[in-house]
C-alpha cells in the first residue's frame, strides 16, 4: 500500500538526512524502523506524510503520488494517515476531548471547527476512542493533567479520529518508562491486528521492534541497511546497525 | 581587548592623535580603541558645533567649551602613544574627558534656573498642600432656600406692598416688600418656614443671572427672619438703562440657607474628579478590549512561523510586523492630537489614540507569543490535514489564550496610565480636568487632589495587575469556578458603560472629513528645503478721515516696490470704510504682509497677503488687491496720514535647510541632552533610593523594615504619575515651554523607575559573598563596596543605558505638554496646523527614537558581553 522510491532528503545545511531509501509496506504490516540517533527516522516518517519536503524520490500511497500532490490533496491524504509523535504533541491547555477532536479536523467544514462547534458523532468517536486507549474518564481534564502514558493516549486516540489507514509513529514510547511503553504499543499491536491499520513505527530499542514489529527496517546515516524480519537480526547485523561496542538491552 | 601587533612611532602617534581624534590609534593598530575615540570625539563635536550655533550663545561660553574639551583632545593622543608602546591603560579617565564637555553644554542648554525654582515654591505650594492634604471629603449640608421676583423698577399699574406672608408653609417662602423699587431703592426681605436659628444669605438675581449677595440675617426659632437689601444699581446692563429707564425688568431676590448635616460626603472637587477619573476608566478599559479584539486577527498574519509559506505570506507577515512597528513607535498622544483634529476633543479621539497603538504594541506581543509557541501540537494538527484557519484556531489559539490575557492585563495598566494623560492633549478623560485646573493659581489645590486621586487609583493597580500576570503566568485559575462567568459579565457590563462614557460616536470616524486629507497630504510632504527670500518694503499715505474739499480719488498715487508698484485705491477715506490695496507687477510666487502704522505710533500686523502665483498676465505680473476696513485709531490724529506699509517677499537664490528641519535638527540635539541630563541625575538620585528600597541591604530590624516600606512607596507613587503629568506640574512651577521643567519631569520619572530597578538588583545578589566578607570580618561599608557594588553595577549601567533610551523618548513626549525640546515645538506646529513643520519634527522623532533604540540595544549588548568575558 506504501511505496517509498528513492527517497531522499538533504536538509538545506547539507546533511544528508535520508540517502537513497526504497521500500514497500505491504496493507497490515507493523513496520518498526530502528536506528540510532540522527540516522534519519524522523525524516523519513516526515516525508512520508510531507511534514518534511523531501528532495527527492517518491512517496506513493495506495497508488497516489503524496510527492507530487497539490496543497488541496495532500491535505486528503493526510487525512488517512494517522501520526503519533514522542512528546505527544498535544495542546497543554486544550482538554483532552478537544485534544482527540482535532484529530478530525481534516474532515470537518473550516467555519464550525473555527468556532470550536463539533458534530454529535464526532464526539462519541472521541469518546469511543478515549474509551479504547482506557482513558475515557479524563476526558474533561486538561491535557498536561494526564501523565506521560496517559497524554500518549489521547495521542493515539487523536490518530484514530482520523481513521487512518496508515499510522505513522515516531517514537511513541521514548518518553515512556518500560511497562507504559508495553501498554501503548499493546494499544497500537491491537489496532494493527484488530482493525487492520497499517503502523509504521520508529522504535529506539530493539528488544521491543522484535517484540511488537512484524518487519523491521534499519537506517544508518540515512540509508537503508536492513529490510526484513524482526529474527533475522543477528549479533552481526546488529552490530552494523548500531555500531561495533552496542549490547543489545532487554525492555520488560 | 587586543587589536592584534602595534607598530609606529609613540611620537607620530601623539602627533597623528593631535592632528585627528582617533587617528593616533589607528595608525598604531589600535583599531578598535580608536573607532570608540573617533566615536567619542564626534560626539564632542557635534554637541559643540551645535552649541556654538545656538542662537544667543555669549561668546565666552564658547571660549569655556573649547577649554572644556581640550583636556580630552590630549589624552587620547597620550592615549594614542601609550597604545603605539604597547599599554593599555583603562578606557575610564578617557571616557570621563570626553563626557566633560558633554555634559558642560547639556548643563548650559538645558537652562537649569535653581533660582526660579526656589523662588516660585509659594506659587506652587497650594498644589502641594492639595497633594498632601486633599480635599476629598465635605460636610453634608442640608439647603431651604426661596426666591421672590422684585421689578425695577415699578411699572405704572403695579401694587406697591406684598402679599402678607404665610405664618406655618410646608417648605420656606420669602416675600419681597415693596415687590418693585427703582434701582439702588431698598427692599425688605421677610422669609418664614427656614431651620430654626440659623444664618441666612440673601442673594440678588439679576436680570440676566448674574448673583451677588446682598445680605444676612438669622432665624428665629420660629424659623422666621427679616432683612433689608438694596437693589443694586448695576443689576440691569447700561444700555437697558440708558435706552428704557422706564421699563421694568424682572429681577430676584432668594434667601438661602445651609445647615451641615453632621455626615460628611465626597467634597465638589472630589466629585469633579471622580466624574472625569470615570471617563479615563471607560476609555482604557474600551481602548484595551477593542486593541485586543482588533490585535488577535492580525497577529497571526504577523507570525513567522505560521506565515512561512509561500513569497506573498512572508510578505503579509513582513507588512504587518513592519506595520505594527511602525505604529507603535509613534506616542499615543501625538496621536490622539492627530484623532482630536480628526473626531474632535473628547474622549472619544483618546478612545481611538489608545485603540491604534494598543492595536500594534499588543499585535507584536501577541505574534512573538506564536512564535513562541510549542511546534508540536501544530505540526500534529496539520498532520491530520487542517487547513491553515483550523491550524490557527485549534494548535495555536490555545496555547497563546493564558499569555495573551497576560498581555492585555498588562496593556489595561498601561492605559489606564495614559488614560490619565492623554487628556492633556484633548483626548478626554482627567487630564483635561487637571491641565485646566493647574493653570489657574486658585485652582492649584484642586489640581493637587486630583493628582492625589490619580495616584491613588494607579498605585494599588501596579499591585494588582502585578498579581493578576502573576496568577496568569503560573497557570493559576484567577479564582474558583464561579467567578469565571462573573468575571465575564463584569467585562461586558463594563463595556457597555465604557462605550457610552468614552462618547463613542462613529459617524464621526466615517467619513474622514476633509480636513484629516488635507492633514494628511500635507504631512505626506514635510518641509524640509526653502529658498531664501527678496524682501522689498514701500508705504502708500492714507488720509484719515477724508478733509473736506478732497474726494475718494485725490491722492492716489502709485509707490513703485520691487519691480512692481504699490497703490491704494483711494487717497482719503473715514473710519469703516473699505480701502483696497493693489499690489501688482510682482513676480509669481510673491507673498505680501501688510502693516499699518498709525499716526499715533501705534501698528497693526493685518494680512499676510496670497502666495500663490500667476494671477493677472502679461505685462501687468502678478496683480494681489487686499481689502482692509479703516479702524478707528486712523483718525486718532488729524492731518497726519496713515501709512500703509508692505512687504513683498519674492522667493530668491538657492534652495536651503527650510527653518522648521534646522529647527528640529537644533532641538533634537537638546533633546538627546535633555535625556542624557536626566538620566545621569535621575540615576544618581536612584541609588542611595536603591539601597533603602532593597530588603536585603535594609535588613530586619523595625526601623530597616519602615524605611524600605517608605522608599518602595515613594517610588511607586511616583511611578505612578505619568511623565506628561509631571511636567505639568514643574512647568507650572519654573515655566511652560523651557527645557528645563522637562528635565526635571524626566528625572522624576528615571529615579521612580531606576530606583526600583536598581533595588531589585540588589536583592538578586548571590548572597554568598556578602556572607564570605561579613566572616571576614567586613563592616556594612566594605561588604557594600567589595560584595554588593560589584555584583550590581554591569545591570546598574545596563538599566542606565536602557533608561536614556527611554528619555530621549520620553522628552519628546514632555515637550508636548510644555516641556521644551523638539515636542514643543511639534505641539505648537500642530496646535497652528502648520502641518508641512510638524510633519519635519515627526520624521526627526521617528528617526531618532529608532536611532537611540539601536545604539541603546548595541551598548547593553556590548556591556553584556564586557561583563561575560571579565574575571568575576
Ligand atoms: N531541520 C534540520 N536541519 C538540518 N539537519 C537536520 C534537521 N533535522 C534533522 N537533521 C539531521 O538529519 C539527520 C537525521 O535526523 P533525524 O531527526 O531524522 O534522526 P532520527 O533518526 O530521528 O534521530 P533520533 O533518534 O535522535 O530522533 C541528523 O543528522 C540530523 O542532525
Ligand atoms: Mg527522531
Amino acid at each position: 500500500m506504501l511505496d517509498i522510491r528513492h527517497l531522499s532528503k538533504v536538509y538545506p545545511d547539507g546533511t544528508k538526512g535520508l540517502d537513497d531509501v526504497t521500500f514497500s509496506v505491504a496493507p497490515g504490516e507493523f513496520v518498526v524502523i530502528i536506528g540510532l540517533s540522527g540516522s534519519g527516522k524522523s525524516t523519513l516518517l516526515r516525508c512520508i506524510n510531507r511534514l518534511i519536503e523531501p528532495s527527492s524520490g517518491q512517496v506513493v500511497l495506495d497508488g497516489v503520488d503524496v510527492t507530487a500532490a497539490k496543497p488541496g490533496a495532500l491535505r486528503a491524504i493526510r487525512r488517512d494517515i494517522g501520526m503519533i509523535f514522542q512528546q505527544f504533541n498535544l495542546v497543554k491547555r486544550s482538554s483532552v476531548l478537544t485534544n482527540v477532536l482535532t484529530g478530525r479536523l481534516g474532515s470537518v467544514a473550516t467555519l464550525p471547527s473555527v468556532l470550536g462547534i463539533w458534530s454529535a458523532a464526532d464526539r462519541a468517536t472521541a469518546l469511543a476512542n478515549l474509551e479504547l486507549v482506557g482513558i475515557a474518564a479524563k476526558a474533561d481534564s486538561r491535557a498536561d493533567a494526564l501523565s506521560g502514558g496517559q497524554q500518549q493516549r489521547v495521542g493515539i486516540a487523536r490518530a484514530l479520529m482520523q481513521n487512518p489507514k496508515l499510522i505513522l509513529a515516531d517514537e511513541p514510547v521514548a518518553s515512556l518508562d518500560p511497562a507504559t511503553s508495553h501498554t501503548v504499543l499493546d494499544y497500537l499491536r491491537t489496532l494493527n491486528t484488530e482493525r487492520g491499520v497499517t503502523v509504521l513505527c520508529s522504535l529506539h530499542f530493539l528488544s521491543l521492534a522484535r517484540e511488537y514489529g512484524t518487519r523491521i527496517i534499519a537506517l544508518k546515516d540515512g540509508r537503508l541497511m536492513f529490510d526484513g524480519l524482526p529474527r533475522d537480526i543477528d549479533e552481526a547485523r546488529f552490530k552494523a546497525i548500531y555500531g561495533e561496542d552496542a549490547v543489545e538491552v532487554e525492555i520488560r | 581587548m587586543k587589536d592584534g601587533r602595534r607598530r609606529g612611532s609613540p611620537a607620530l602617534a601623539l602627533g597623528a592623535g593631535l592632528l585627528l581624534p582617533g587617528l593616533g590609534h589607528a595608525l598604531t593598530g589600535a583599531r578598535a580603541r580608536g573607532r570608540i575615540v573617533s566615536a567619542a570625539a564626534v560626539a564632542v563635536a557635534v554637541v559643540a558645533v551645535w552649541y556654538a550655533l545656538e542662537p544667543g550663545v555669549p561668546a565666552s561660553a564658547r571660549a569655556w567649551l573649547a577649554l572644556a574639551a581640550a583636556p580630552f583632545w590630549i589624552a587620547q593622543a597620550l592615549d594614542a602613544a601609550a597604545c603605539a608602546r604597547g599599554a593599555e591603560p583603562g578606557p575610564w579617565r578617557l571616557g570621563l574627558l570626553a563626557a566633560v564637555p558633554i555634559y558642560a553644554v547639556g548643563l548650559r542648554a538645558t537652562e537649569p534656573n535653581v533660582g526660579e525654582f526656589a523662588a516660585r515654591w509659594t506659587y506652587v505650594r497650594p498644589l502641594f498642600a492639595g497633594l498632601a492634604s486633599p480635599d476629598l471629603i465635605a460636610p453634608v449640608l442640608t439647603t431651604g432656600s426661596a426666591q421672590a421676583r422684585v421689578h425695577t423698577p415699578c411699572g405704572p399699574d403695579e401694587p406697591r406692598s406684598a402679599a402678607p406672608l404665610p405664618s406655618a408653609p410646608a417648605a420656606p417662602v420669602i416675600v419681597a416688600d415693596p415687590p418693585c423699587v427703582a434701582l439702588g431703592g431698598r427692599v425688605t426681605v421677610r422669609g418664614s418656614g427656614f431651620p430654626p436659628d440659623a444664618a441666612v444669605r440673601v442673594l440678588w438675581i439679576s436680570s440676566v443671572g448674574g448673583e451677588s449677595a446682598a445680605g444676612a440675617a438669622r432665624t428665629d426659632p420660629g424659623g422666621v427672619f427679616e432683612a433689608t437689601v438694596t437693589a443694586p444699581p448695576d443689576s440691569v446692563p447700561q444700555r437697558i438703562r440708558e435706552r428704557s429707564p422706564n421699563v421694568p425688568q424682572n429681577q430676584a431676590v432668594r434667601a438661602l440657607v445651609e445647615l451641615p448635616t453632621g455626615r460628611w460626603g465626597p467634597s465638589q472637587t472630589l466629585s469633579t474628579v471622580l466624574s472625569f477619573l470615570g471617563v479615563t476608566v471607560a476609555l482604557s478599559f474600551l481602548a484595551t478590549l477593542l486593541a485586543a479584539l482588533f490585535a488577535l486577527p492580525l497577529a497571526f498574519l504577523g507570525a513567522r512561523n505560521l506565515m512561512g509559506g509561500r513569497w506573498w505570506t512572508r510578505g503579509v507577515y513582513r507588512l504587518v510586523r513592519g506595520g505594527m512597528n511602525v505604529v507603535r513607535a509613534v506616542e499615543p498622544l501625538i496621536m490622539a492630537i492627530v484623532f482630536v483634529v480628526w473626531v474632535d476633543l473628547g474622549p472619544f479621539a483618546g478612545l481611538c489614540a489608545l485603540v491604534v497603538h494598543g492595536v500594534a504594541a499588543l499585535g507584536k506581543l501577541f505574534s512573538e507569543t506564536i512564535e513562541g509557541i510549542d511546534p508540536g501540537p501544530v505540526e500534529a494538527i496539520r498532520a491530520a490535514g487542517a487547513t491553515w484557519l483550523q491550524v490557527a484556531r485549534h494548535g495555536v489559539l490555545p496555547q497563546i489564550v493564558p499569555p495573551a490575557v497576560g498581555y492585555v492585563v498588562y496593556r489595561m495598566d498601561i492605559n489606564l496610565r495614559l488614560g490619565t494623560v492623554i487628556g492633556l492633549v484633548g483626548g478626554g478623560g482627567i487630564g483635561m480636568l487637571l491641565s485646566q485646573w493647574i493653570r489657574k493659581p486658585d485652582l492649584l489645590p484642586q489640581a493637587g487632589t486630583a493628582l492625589f486621586v490619580i495616584a491613588l487609583l494607579i498605585v494599588p493597580l501596579d499591585f494588582v495587575s502585578g498579581a493578576v500576570r502573576e496568577r496568569i503566568a503560573d497557570g493559576r485559575p484567577l479564582g474558583p469556578r464561579w467567578t469565571r462567568p462573573v468575571i465575564y459579565f463584569a467585562v461586558a457590563a463594563m463595556a457597555v458603560w465604557s462605550w457610552r462614557t468614552a462618547e463613542v460616536d462613529l459617524a464621526k470616524f466615517w467619513p474622514v472629513p476633509d480636513r484629516v486629507a488635507t492633514i494628511v497630504r500635507q504631512l505626506a510632504r514635510p518641509e524640509l528645503v526653502e529658498r531664501g527670500a527678496d524682501e522689498t518694503v514701500a508705504s502708500a499715505d492714507l488720509i484719515v478721515p477724508c478733509p473736506a474739499g478732497f474726494d475718494e480719488t485725490t491722492g492716489r498715487e502709485a509707490v513703485p516696490i520691487g519691480a512692481g508698484t504699490l497703490a491704494l485705491d483711494r487717497g482719503c477715506a473715514n473710519t469703516g470704510d473699505g480701502v483696497g490695496v493693489v499690489l501688482s507687477g510682482l513676480p509669481p510666487g510673491a507673498a505680501v504682509r501688510l502693516r499699518w502704522l498709525f499716526a499715533d505710533g501705534s501698528g497693526r500686523l493685518d494680512a499676510v497677503g496670497p502666495t500663490s502665483a500667476g494671477q493677472g498676465s502679461g505685462d501687468v505680473g502678478t496683480v494681489i488687491e487686499v481689502r482692509q476696513i479703516v479702524e478707528d485709531r486712523a483718525a486718532a490724529a488729524p492731518g497726519r496720514p496713515t501709512q500703509i506699509e508692505a512687504t513683498v517677499t519674492v522667493p530668491a537664490g538657492p534652495l536651503r535647510l527650510s527653518q522648521p528641519l534646522r529647527i528640529t535638527l537644533s532641538k533634537i540635539v537638546l533633546t538627546i541632552l535633555m535625556a542624557l541630563m536626566a538620566t545621569t541625575f535621575g540615576a544618581l538620585l536612584a541609588i542611595p533610593l536603591a539601597f533603602l528600597a532593597a530588603r536585603n541591604i535594609m535588613g530586619t530590624t523595625v526601623v530597616g523594615r519602615a524605611v524600605y516600606g517608605a522608599a518602595r512607596l515613594f517610588l511607586s507613587t511616583v511611578r505612578a504619575i505619568e511623565p506628561a503629568l509631571l511636567v505639568q506640574v514643574f512647568a507650572t512651577w519654573v515655566g511652560l515651554g523651557k527645557p528645563f521643567p522637562g528635565v526635571l519631569a524626566l528625572i522624576g520619572v528615571t529615579l521612580a523607575n531606576l530606583g526600583k530597578l536598581f533595588s531589585e538588583a540588589l536583592e538578586d545578589i548571590d548572597a554568598g559573598p556578602v556572607e564570605a566578607l561579613r566572616g571576614a570580618g567586613a563592616n556594612r561599608l566594605q561588604v557594600l563596596r567589595y560584595a554588593v557594588v560589584p555584583q550590581v553595577v554591569p545591570s546598574w549601567l545596563a538599566f542606565g543605558f536602557y533608561h536614556w533610551d527611554i528619555n530621549v523618548r520620553l522628552s519628546t513626549i514632555v515637550g508636548l505638554v510644555g516641556g521644551g525640546g523638539i515636542g514643543y515645538h511639534l505641539s505648537q506646529w500642530m496646535n497652528t496646523t502648520q502641518w508641512r513643520k510638524a510633519s519635519v519634527a515627526l520624521l526627526g522623532i521617528i528617526l531618532v527614537v529608532t536611532a537611540m533604540d539601536t545604539i541603546s540595544a548595541r551598548l547593553r549588548e556590548r556591556l553584556a558581553q564586557g561583563v561575560s568575558r571579565r574575571p568575576a
